[in-house]
Parts: C-alpha cells; structure tokens; sequence
C-alpha cells in the first residue's frame, strides 16, 4: 500500500513538473526576446553613433547585458578575433550552433533560430544607413514577436501548470 | 603582429595558407595588386610574383592565379574587420587603411550624389601598398633641415611610391626624440590617411618618437587648426600637400610660429614649381627646404637638395 501511495506521488510530481517546467520555458522564451531586443539596441547604437568596428561594438556591448547574449558576445569577439579566413555570416552561423543548447533551454525554436541568424546576413558588409534599416526591421520583428509570447503569458502558464497536475492525478486514477 | 601575419590577415583562408608557407620575401614587398579575374600581382621592388595554382609563389605568368569578385568581396570583409560601415568615409575617399599602416586603395563603380561620391560598389580591384618603417632613413636630410641651427619648412618632394612618408615618419621620429642638432620637439601629425602613424583603434602603430601627437583621419586644414589650438606644436606634419584649403592652413600654421613639415607629389623641381599651391608657398618664402628623391633605384633614395629658390644646398 505504502508502495502504490510512493509510485503514485512520483507519478503526479513527475508529470506535473512537466507542465511547470513548459509553462517555466513559455516565460523563458519571452525573457530571451527581451535579451535579443536590448542586445540589437544597444548594438545599434553603438554601430550607429559610437562608429565603431563590430568587434569594438560587441566588446561595449557585452557588460551591459545579461544572460544569452553576454555570452554569445563575447563569443562572437572571440571568433572574430581569431580571424580564421571566415566570412562574417559563417562566424555567425558557426557561434550561434554553439549555444545550441542554451538556445533551446530558453524554449527557442526553429523561428527563433532563423531572426537570430539574420544579423549574420548583414552585420559588417553594409553601408551604415542600409544596416541601420536592417537592424531597424529585425528589432520590428522581435517586438512583435515579443508582444505576441506576452500576450496572456500568465494565463497559459496557469493552464500548462493546471494541465500538468491533471495530467499525473488522471494517469494514477487509471493506474490505480 | 608582423608584417607578414598583417598581410596575410586580409586574403582569403585557402590564400593564407599558402602565403604562410611560401618562400615570398614580405621585407621587400611593396605592392600587391588584385583584379577581378585577372592573375594577383606582388611586386617586390621592380620583381613581380604571382600566386600559382600549386599553392605556391611563381614567376610565371602561366600559371598565375585569377581572383573572382567574391574572393575581393571576402577580402573587402576581412580588411574592414567585419565592420565596412566604420569605413565608409575612408572608402568614399578610395582607400582603407589597415593594421601596420598599409594602405588599401579600391576602385570599381562609384555611387554618385548630385555629382559627388557617395560611395563604391562592385570594388572590383585592390592595391595594397606596404607600408616599411625604416628607422635612420631621414638621417641625410636631417643635417640640410637647419640654417642657423633653426629648424625650416621643409617638403619632401618625389614619385609615387619612392619612399616620401617612409622618410617623413622617420624625420618625425627623429625630430620628436630630438637630435644632435637640436632637442626634442613637439611634433603635431595631421595623418589624414592613417599612412604616417597608421593608428590602429587610436594608436599608433608606428614609431614616431615620444613627443608626438597624432590627429588621425582628420582632413590637413581641420587638423592643423585643431593641433595648433590644443597640442601647441613646434612641428607641424602632413602628408600629402595640395588639397583645397591647404594653403590657408599651412599659411596660417606658420603664421603662428609652427615649423612644417610635408610631403607632396612632384618628380623635379620644374614640376613642383608649376603647382599653383607650391608656387605660392615659395613665392612667399614660407617653405625653404626642397628634398627631393631620386625617381629611380632604391626607394628614399635622396637626389638632391635645395631652397626654396631652387638653389642646391651643400654642407
């Protein structure tokens, strides 16, 4: 008996912390948006009125930011300082699969991947008018997307979480 | 970083390696030319060399690699560190500059603003001038430099690519550290072109002596007005004299007791005299040292000397 009631606790809080932990990536993902749109900003205005190089820009950037995007700065400066004979894009691209992983931690899917790999297409080899407009529309796309994750973000983790709990109390009800 | 790693920074990978590894005398090497689709040319003093399809340096015309416009497209990337919109200015002017002072000269087709250059697009072709610090080379000029034991306006007047501001840099170091004919001054550098100091994120890569203050990529009569306001300079330097308003800010930078020091482009004293601007500055007795380098031979070759008269000067 006490050996059903033990499985059956392991069971609720094992399925239940999945639905915490979904509703936990739902807000993760949002938290990265808001990374992403701060990082592009200060970027921006580091190319646009500090005209420095890239590399200068990400090495002021850097300490003013958080989390995700503290590490992939310094990452990137760490590529581009080895000036290996890689083109800008393919140093992009090539950083962004290494933090593959804290990429899907925060939930990002293949969408979000793809807007993070855009800077890689224009950052460095345009004029600076033309890469401000660039920035500019990207910074557009991540608040929308920004403003759609938030949008009843409360409300659909409570449900994720509420969904999780049922989920575990109705699979040890059958198995039970 | 040496000369041969600043070099091979700015070729594509597959190139790099094969510059790494080749028997190519960097020291000697003075230019190297890219076209699109046509073979890249190194010239090393009078020599040309070429890239071989083997992955190694040939004479050989034959065999001679051909760039494409993507390869001077990832060339474009690498010189500008993956940052071509902090060169713009510089490449409305036609040319980078890069670590170590080499100059990046670029053509291909201009974007035009009601009539002005706004910008380039399609670069199709690369000059890379090297740039050789050679410490003592200004030491035969230095002497003629003085009358009196004063200091005078002094050009130094040559073809292209004969070695002006290699000589100009070492005068300036010299100057700025002082010499046996006077004690060290300070030196103010207008260094338009980032050729003379060739300043790399603000400093500058080259040795141009410890009482020398640099204004980098600033246009001459800009820089000379703001060097004189804030840095007071005994010495003026620039390279390159004859842009509009030059004359007003040299005129001016002597006028407030600062000695000057340039270079300008001219093969012979006949030449230089039919330049409105020069001939102003001598018919004014503003500038009264001529050095002139020899058109042929080893570069910074010194011809011969002279006032501002045109009258040799022998010591």
């Amino acid at each position: 008996m006490i050996l059903r009631f033990i499985a059956s606790m392991m069971i609720l809080a094992g399925i239940s912390g999945i639905g915490f932990e979904y509703a936990s990536r739902l807000g993760k993902r949002r938290d990265w948006y808001e990374q992403f749109i701060e990082f592009l900003t200060l970027l921006k205005q580091e190319i646009r009125y500090g005209h420095y190089e890239l590399f200068d820009c990400l090495e002021h950037v850097a300490p003013g930011i958080n989390g995700f995007f503290k590490n992939f700065s310094l990452s990137m400066m760490d590529r581009l300082s080895r000036a290996d004979g890689m083109g800008m894009n393919k140093i992009w691209e090539e950083t962004i699969k290494a933090f593959d992983l804290q990429l899907d931690e925060y939930g990002c899917h293949g969408e979000d991947k793809e807007l993070l790999k855009k800077p890689g297409c224009f950052l460095g080899s345009c004029r600076m008018e033309q890469q401000d407009e660039q920035l500019l529309c990207l910074l557009e796309a991540a608040s929308q997307k920004k403003a759609r994750l938030s949008e009843g973000l409360c409300e659909r983790q409570k449900a994720v979480r509420l969904l999780g709990i049922c989920a575990g109390a109705l699979i040890v009800l059958i198995l039970l | 970083m040496e000369l041969k790693e600043q070099i091979c920074r700015i070729f594509p990978r597959n190139i790099r390696d094969t510059l790494r590894s080749c028997d190519l005398d960097f020291e000697r090497l003075s230019a190297i030319r890219i076209r699109a689709n046509k073979p890249v040319i190194f010239s090393l003093q009078g020599e040309e060399r070429y890239i071989s399809g083997q992955k190694s340096m040939t004479g050989n015309l034959k065999n001679a690699l051909c760039f494409s416009m993507d390869d001077i497209r990832e060339m474009l990337e690498f010189i500008s560190n993956y940052s071509l919109y902090a060169f713009e200015e510089e490449m409305r002017q036609g040319f980078m500059t890069i670590q170590g002072g080499h100059r990046i000269g670029i053509a291909g087709n201009t974007i035009l603003d009601r009539g002005r250059v706004t910008g380039i697009r399609y670069i199709s072709c690369l000059n890379v001038r090297v740039a050789h610090q050679v410490l003592g080379c200004g030491d035969g000029c230095l002497p003629y430099m003085y009358e009196h034991g004063i200091l005078q306006n002094t050009l130094i007047v040559s073809g292209c690519g004969r070695g002006k501001t290699t000589i100009l840099r070492d005068l300036i170091r010299q100057l700025s550290n002082g010499t046996s004919f006077q004690r060290g001054l300070n030196v103010g550098v207008v260094d338009e072109r980032s050729e003379i100091a060739a300043s790399c994120r603000g400093v500058a890569q080259m040795n141009l002596g410890m009482r020398t203050d640099v204004m980098d990529g600033c246009t001459k009569p800009a820089g000379m007005e703001m060097l004189i306001r804030s840095m007071a300079p005994d010495v003026i330097a620039v390279d390159e004299l004859g842009g509009s308003g030059d004359l007003e800010a040299v005129r001016s930078a002597i006028a407030r007791g600062c000695k000057l020091l340039a270079t300008i482009h001219a093969s012979d004293y006949k030449e230089l005299t039919c330049i409105p601007f020069i001939k102003k500055l001598l018919g004014e007795h503003l500038v009264t040292r001529l050095i002139f380098l020899a058109n042929e031979g080893k570069p910074g070759l010194i011809q011969y000397i002279c006032n501002g008269e045109g009258g040799e000067i022998q010591l």
